[in-house]
């Protein structure tokens, strides 16, 4: 493991604690109107990715399979938003 | 030459068949996901008051471990080519999943004596079913990660890796759609 695989992996680590911790105060903080829902939803996707670009070391890997695998989050994640737009519209 | 090929093209069938069981946890999960969604627009009110008893601190506290946990596995990974630096991480992995288990039991001991309340009951069946699920993953994905660092084997250590992190995926998807959206 070189110096620089080590740094990218620490420096991932550190993101998605950061935004762990940032999804947990705005969910706490701001309730469950749209726009903290949105962020929240937005922050998981970003955690979503991280997992598989780096801590799965996919970076590399055949888009189709990267491409696949980002799509799972992004489908679901955006799913609970429409579905919290429905519920706030009717 | 001849047997490097073979071991290639048996390296990449390993590969499509982790793949396969990659994808089949990933459609399974995926459909207990849409199901909570489809049904928390149906009954939107029941749902919002069921997660007035949740504890997201608590799942947040989940969150951080096995996002620890994850980067154990994922240092594990980086070094499997040297077999005798991959125990420490596997088995600190594998004791944050357990603490994971643990976190989540106690999660449920305050949570369950709402599954019978009529009005909450569709809501507290699909949390139990879903997060029950991905319990059961981390528990033996847990054990699994303690067998592979009792006998590592370079095969096995992908194997494990890439299915202890679908598995943290699913929990970073599902915690805010089922605790929050």
């Amino acid at each position: 493991m070189t110096r620089r695989e080590t740094e990218a992996l620490v420096g991932a680590f550190a993101a998605l604690l950061t935004l762990a911790i940032g999804g947990a105060v705005v969910s706490a903080l701001a309730g469950d109107t749209l726009v903290p829902v949105a962020a929240v939803l937005v922050m998981a996707f970003a955690k979503g990715r991280f997992i598989i670009l780096d801590f799965m070391d996919l970076r590399d890997s055949p888009s189709i399979l990267r491409t696949a695998l980002i799509a799972w989050p992004c489908v679901l994640l955006f799913a609970a938003f429409a579905r919290s737009i429905t519920v706030a519209l009717f | 030459m001849a047997f490097d090929a073979t071991t290639h093209k048996d390296a990449d069938d390993d590969q499509l068949l982790l793949w396969i069981l990659v994808w089949s946890e990933l459609v399974a999960f995926g459909i207990l996901i849409v199901a909570f969604v489809i049904l928390s627009g149906f009954h939107a009110e029941a749902f919002d008051l069921a997660r007035l008893h949740l504890r997201p601190g608590l799942a947040a506290a989940n969150t951080a471990i096995l996002l620890v946990s994850g980067y154990q596995v994922a240092l594990a990974m980086r070094r499997r080519d040297e077999l005798s630096r991959v125990r420490r991480p596997l088995v600190i992995a594998a004791l944050l999943g357990f603490a994971f288990v643990a976190v989540k039991l106690f999660e449920y001991w305050g949570e369950v004596r709402y599954a019978g309340d009529a009005t909450l009951n569709t809501f507290f069946e699909l949390y139990f079913l879903i997060t029950g699920f991905h319990l059961l993953h981390v528990l033996f994905g847990g054990v699994a990660l303690l067998l592979i660092a009792w006998r590592p084997a370079r095969e096995n250590i992908l194997l494990i890796a890439t299915l202890w992190h679908v598995i943290d995926l699913v929990w970073l998807v599902m915690f805010p759609i089922l605790y929050l959206a």
